[in-house]
């Protein structure tokens, strides 16, 4: 039987444990930035993301999506660059309702060379890159003409 | 969820670059859309995270909103992996909806 006591410690190690994650395991770690995916402008996303850190234009980055998209709900788009140690891939999108479309961290054994996904486009803007490499940021950016918006 | 696992995992391994592909079935709402008859506004429901763990070491993360079209398709690169080693993908949306998968690279 429990006292008092032990009933007391063991409330409190278990939500210790709960607290660590330790009894349901929480395999996705990231926290979501709600404050930027609140953010309906590039420059304000980014602010919020990298907070005025110097982002500089590079051509170390490739950014490939066909030239026009007929639906702008599945646009497919491949990342490529040949920066050193590639931490984190930012893609943005210029004229959506949401700019920012996502964030991939890479860690131990993720290369971060590449990426490739299907994104939605609203209309034709700018896709937005930003590549942090050692420690510093870089961007690159490609037009793409979108006939029907994909962000409804 | 169903019993079907709701992601597909797809790697391949050539001169000690895996890559790896991953697709996961989710409606990816934006909370925008409306229904055709009714009219009513369609909940936003998207993913938000992605965890890809090599060994139990996380290899790569994502944060992702809306903007990531439905169904959601990823590839990217592991250096180093070897045969045997033990690829986990997970997910987790704004509702708290998940799913894991788990596999062995070839």
């Amino acid at each position: 039987m429990f006292n008092r006591r032990q009933f007391l410690h063991t409330t409190v190690a278990c939500l210790a444990m709960l607290k660590a994650g330790l009894l349901f395991p929480i395999r996705v770690l990231a926290e979501w930035p709600a404050e930027a995916f609140a953010k309906d402008k590039p420059e304000e996303a980014l602010a919020v993301l990298f907070k005025g850190r110097e982002i500089r234009e590079t051509d170390r980055i490739t950014i490939e999506m066909p030239p026009g998209a007929e639906n702008g709900a599945i646009v497919p788009l491949t990342v490529r660059t040949d920066l050193p140690e590639v931490s984190v891939i930012t893609l943005i999108a210029e004229k959506n309702p949401v700019s920012l479309l996502g964030q991939f961290r890479f860690t131990g054994k993720g290369k971060g060379d590449y990426l490739r996904t299907r994104i939605k486009l609203a209309k034709s803007s700018h896709l937005i890159v930003v590549v942090e490499s050692g420690g510093e940021l870089c961007t690159a950016r490609r037009y793409i003409e979108v006939l029907k918006g994909g962000c409804d | 969820m169903t019993d079907k696992s709701s992601i597909k995992i797809r790697t391949k391994t050539i001169d000690g670059i895996t890559s790896v592909s991953v697709m996961m079935r989710h409606p990816m709402e934006t909370g925008r859309r409306k229904e055709a008859e009714s009219g009513a506004v369609i909940p936003m429901q998207h993913i938000q995270q992605v965890t890809c763990q090599l060994n139990g070491e996380t290899v790569m993360s994502a944060v992702i909103g809306a903007g990531i079209s439905t169904n959601p398709f990823f590839s990217f690169n592991l250096q180093e992996a070897n045969a045997g080693d033990i690829l986990e993908l997970s997910w987790r949306d704004n509702l708290d909806n998940s799913d894991t998968i788990k596999t062995a690279l070839k």
